[in-house]
């Protein structure tokens, strides 16, 4: 086993893991009437910028298994998207984007991410898709993205491919 | 072949994307397979354990506060209690001269909520409790306030509950004023739609919902919530009715797992 491979293991065993147990034990408590933010996508971001599209997409799609199964929704409507937003921000790197660039193409995977989440979940409720687009999809990027800026700011040591 | 390893190498990426794609849909068509039901239980027993300890650690620094509303809430109880007595031996006495023989009893399992559902939309909570033997699936869950939502997972000593702002969620309930029958639904928001209510049904702000009991895992007369905000159109055939749930969803500690004892003494 070579050292980046030693080195993404212990970053997902950590950050990655971690990121569901906050998701499930902490976010609850920072929610904001009913908007709050995807630790589990951000660390989904992180990874695949460090590491590429290829492991950005496997570790999107094991976490959103992972954070699937502790719902009571269908398996794999999470895990769709954050291997697409995994490949995404991995390819990013090759994009060769400044730093504003850099977080203005992170905006658009999160709306995107959180655009197809709600797109699964409309099949399975009343209220119209647009109406989630502007009561959730908006407030849950603005806050995914403020997040982002905060987790980068401390994490960015262990992500940077420096 | 030098040709594939070529095509391999150069579009890997695109092609994991793709497996992964296709695996998702695969997950969501078959979500009941035993694979998937395997990584479900043994990611809530994992999370259910971390829960556990979080939890003991909050409730530890929360016990004076705890004791001193479980102190108040009881003597509010003992209170309603001395006059509701009276009530329940009336009603005892009526249903033996009607001859009422068949009827369902409730016990009621204590469990306490370690987490909650990792995704965007809160849709569940995960549940501990020591006597999770006697739970099984679509048991109804309550608390003192009213209805929570019922049990869709369970594995060791842990369950997931799925609660009424659940985009999959359908109540039969029934307004306590004028017994009128309707389904309640996730708003998209942090409250409840009561649907199928016609525009001729007189529905006033305050009204009180109950489940109906015509479903076979809500029992019935749990409070569900109460109505909000009541619109009618020309153009709909039913009224839109806003009902704000009687529980708090993100304030909750302990919740009761409601197990149907079948009693057939007269």
């Amino acid at each position: 086993m070579n050292h980046e491979i030693k080195y993404i293991l212990t970053l997902f065993f950590f950050f990655g893991l971690g990121s569901v147990i906050v998701q499930s034990l902490l976010v609850p408590y920072i929610t904001i009437h009913v908007w709050r933010p995807d630790f589990v996508l951000i660390i989904v971001l992180l990874m695949a910028k460090r590491f590429g599209s290829l492991k950005g997409s496997t570790v999107g799609f094991i976490l959103g298994i992972l954070q699937d199964s502790l719902t009571a929704m269908p398996i794999g409507i999470s895990a769709l998207p954050k291997a697409l937003a995994g490949y995404a921000s991995g390819k990013a790197r090759i994009l060769l984007l400044g730093g504003t660039m850099y977080l203005v193409f992170f905006m658009l995977i999160i709306f995107f991410h959180e655009l197809i989440v709600y797109g699964f979940m409309q099949f399975k409720t009343e209220v119209s898709y647009p109406l989630l687009i502007v009561s959730r999809v908006f407030p849950n990027t603005i806050y995914s993205i403020i997040m982002l800026f905060i987790s980068n700011y401390f994490l960015n040591k262990y992500f940077s491919t420096e | 072949m030098t040709f594939i390893k070529h095509f391999l190498s150069r579009f890997r990426d695109s092609l994991a994307l793709l497996i992964y794609i296709i695996l998702s849909f695969l997950f969501i068509l078959s979500s009941d397979s035993m694979i998937l039901n395997g990584v479900r239980k043994t990611m809530l027993v994992s999370m259910g354990t971390i829960g556990n300890v979080f939890g003991s650690i909050e409730s530890y620094l929360n016990l004076r506060e705890i004791n001193r509303q479980l102190a108040l809430e009881n003597t509010r109880l003992a209170f309603e209690n001395f006059q509701i007595q009276d009530a329940i031996l009336e009603n005892i006495r009526l249903r033996q001269v009607l001859q009422f023989k068949h009827e369902l009893q409730y016990d009621l399992i204590p469990a306490k909520v370690i987490g909650f559902s990792p995704v965007d939309i809160v849709s569940g909570l995960l549940l501990s409790t020591e006597d999770i033997a006697r739970v099984q699936k679509n048991n109804a869950v309550i608390t003192a306030d009213g209805l929570v939502g019922k049990i869709v997972e369970i594995s060791g000593r842990y369950a997931i509950c799925q609660i009424l702002l659940d985009p999959n969620s359908r109540i039969s309930a029934r307004l306590q004023r004028n017994r009128e029958l309707g389904m309640v639904i996730w708003d998209g928001a942090n409250a409840l739609l009561l649907d199928y209510i016609p525009n001729t049904v007189s529905v006033k702000p305050g009204d009180v919902l109950f489940t109906s009991g015509l479903s076979m895992i809500f029992p019935s007369n749990i409070k569900i919530g109460t109505v909000s905000e009541v619109e009618i159109s020309t153009e709909k055939l039913f009224q839109t009715i806003k009902v704000q749930s009687a529980v708090s969803f993100n304030r909750l500690e302990e919740v009761f797992i409601v197990q149907v004892v079948e009693s057939n003494e007269p």
